[in-house]
């Protein structure tokens, strides 16, 4: 679904809005902030994200200031304006590309400065609209505290201006349904093609981010505060409190100790990362979230031995046999996401003008990406490990 | 992935370096496991540098665990290696490149965090 990425913007005729949508992207996940964090040294991340690099390394990972996460604050305007901006972004999109087809067609040299004067104007209506839909519904979820953020002025002028702008000659073809019509009409008829996705969209994502407020984390209060989960001191448990203590918190007690240490540290994470959030999911989802991260990482982690403790490779073998080929087809959840992942991860460099002497080639890179991937997964076997040997 | 030197370097004039990307399930929280690939059609050497041995490994910071941050990616990762290769004035390997090359099993990010401690 978020296939999208910011570098879309550079094939528009406002290209100048791929920075604004990289800003709105944690440079963690590369995805829109989902809960912004900022940390003591000034840097906004997921709260997952931020959670996940402290646990590892307690640094910003930005700037690498030490940092913790009881300092984490929650980034609210941020929110608002990756919610916002989501919203916008497909009516800004087919702007942008309706004027791409205009200029191409008509008066290409004054192009230029004819763009950066109707962004101003177009990006201003669809975003106040559908930001006062969105603080609406917003409000309704939450309290009512921000009514008056519900800001008048639908805007009649600008949408006037917009379309002066727009007032070229000839005749263009609606970018959604291909309709011919006078340029003038194409901007409102656009219109009929977004009014109803926005708000559809809109409740995607919602409910994507789970809306059931009722059953939040393990305290069944009605409305607030979700649960936070204190960090433990692993050096001082033994194994069998440990254990005890996962199946306190209702979450799989199997694996080896290092497992059950980082798999304690995610779902701290999770669970606090969760509270944060102005949309917490049910601790169901929460311990699905858990589960796609045990076939994931907590796999690798089960399978190479590790820092947090050199559990060996007894305890390796064991495990490996067990539960990789047992749960092998679920993987493909794992592939799928970790596509997008390194497929946004390496598509970028590429498309946001390459550094000037990294040439890249890209069928092999293609190929060689699909290699990685597989070999990439969770865990090969430790003996496979000297690059010359596995790969010609 | 290929990497080339623009730059006039001598030592790499007209080569083209394959290099190997593997992401574990905990990128970007992990660094991703990066090697010079030796092929021989298209040809694809291991270039020569104080850093990089002859088994493709390479000794640089940012792909071990301390230097590794979640927010490099693979574009910095090759600038980086660029760098490397750009600045070198050394055509020659690591010393004791033979022996270790022989003797290692271990991962690549496992080996750079012993060679750092060592020598840096
Ligand atoms: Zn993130
Ligand atoms: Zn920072
Ligand atoms: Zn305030």
């Amino acid at each position: 679904m978020d296939v999208a990425d910011p570098s879309d913007w550079l094939k528009t005729t406002v290209p100048k809005l791929a920075p604004v949508e990289s800003a709105l992207r944690c440079q963690v996940c590369k995805d829109f902030f989902d809960t912004p964090m900022i940390t003591s040294c000034s840097h906004t991340f997921c709260s997952l994200c931020i959670r996940r690099c402290l646990t590892n390394d307690g640094k910003c990972p930005v700037c690498r200031t030490a940092d913790q996460e009881l300092r984490l604050r929650r980034n609210w305007t941020v929110q608002e304006i990756v919610d916002a901006f989501q919203i916008a972004r497909p009516s800004l999109s087919s702007l942008a590309m309706l004027e791409l087809n205009h200029s191409s067609v008509e008066k290409p040299t004054s192009k230029r400065k004819l763009d950066d004067t109707d962004l101003e104007e177009d990006t201003d209506d669809p975003i106040v609209t559908v930001q006062r839909r969105k603080t609406r519904s917003h409000d309704s979820r939450l309290s009512n505290s921000t009514d008056q953020a519900t800001a008048p002025s639908p805007n009649e002028a600008v949408q006037a201006v917009a379309d002066e702008n727009h007032n070229g000659n000839g005749s263009a073809a609606c970018p959604i349904c291909g309709q011919r019509m006078k340029e003038e009409a194409v901007f409102l008829h656009l219109d009929t093609h977004n009014e109803p996705d926005a708000p559809s969209q809109h409740n995607l994502r919602k409910s994507r981010r789970a809306p059931s407020v009722e059953v939040v984390g393990t305290s069944r209060t009605n409305v607030k505060p979700p649960e936070r989960l204190p960090q433990l001191n692993y050096s001082l448990m033994k194994d069998v409190a440990l254990r005890k203590k996962l199946s306190e918190l209702g979450i799989p007690t199997t694996g080896p100790r290092s497992l059950l240490v980082r798999r304690h540290a995610e779902w701290i994470n999770i669970v606090n990362a969760n509270a944060d959030s102005s949309r917490p999911k049910s601790k169901r989802e929460m311990l699905r979230e858990l589960d796609i991260w045990d076939r994931s990482t907590g796999r690798s982690i089960a399978s190479s031995g590790n820092e947090l403790n050199n559990a060996g490779s007894i305890m390796r073998k064991d495990f490996d046999g067990a539960a990789w080929s047992a749960n092998h087809s679920s993987d493909f959840q794992d592939l799928i996401s970790k596509a997008r992942n390194t497929g946004r991860a390496d598509s970028s460099p590429r498309k946001n003008g390459s550094p000037a002497n990294v040439i890249v080639e890209q069928e092999n890179h293609e190929s060689t990406t699909s290699a990685q991937l597989i070999d990439g997964l969770p865990e090969r076997p430790a003996s496979s490990t000297i690059p010359n040997s596995d790969d010609t | 992935m290929d990497i080339r030197v623009l730059d006039p370097n001598p030592i790499y004039l007209d080569q083209t370096f394959r290099l190997r990307f593997r992401f574990s399930n905990n990128y970007p929280i992990e660094s991703p496991e990066v090697t010079f690939i030796p092929l021989t059609s298209p040809p694809r050497p291991v270039p020569l540098h104080p850093h990089v041995y002859s088994n493709g490994y390479i000794c640089l910071d940012l792909l071990g665990a301390s230097g590794w941050s979640p927010v490099q990616n693979v574009e910095s990762v090759c600038m980086s290696i660029q760098s490397m290769l750009t600045g070198n004035v050394k055509a020659e390997r690591p010393p004791g490149d033979e022996d270790f090359v022989r003797r290692n099993t271990l991962r690549p990010r496992d080996v750079n965090f012993v060679y750092e401690d060592a020598t840096v």
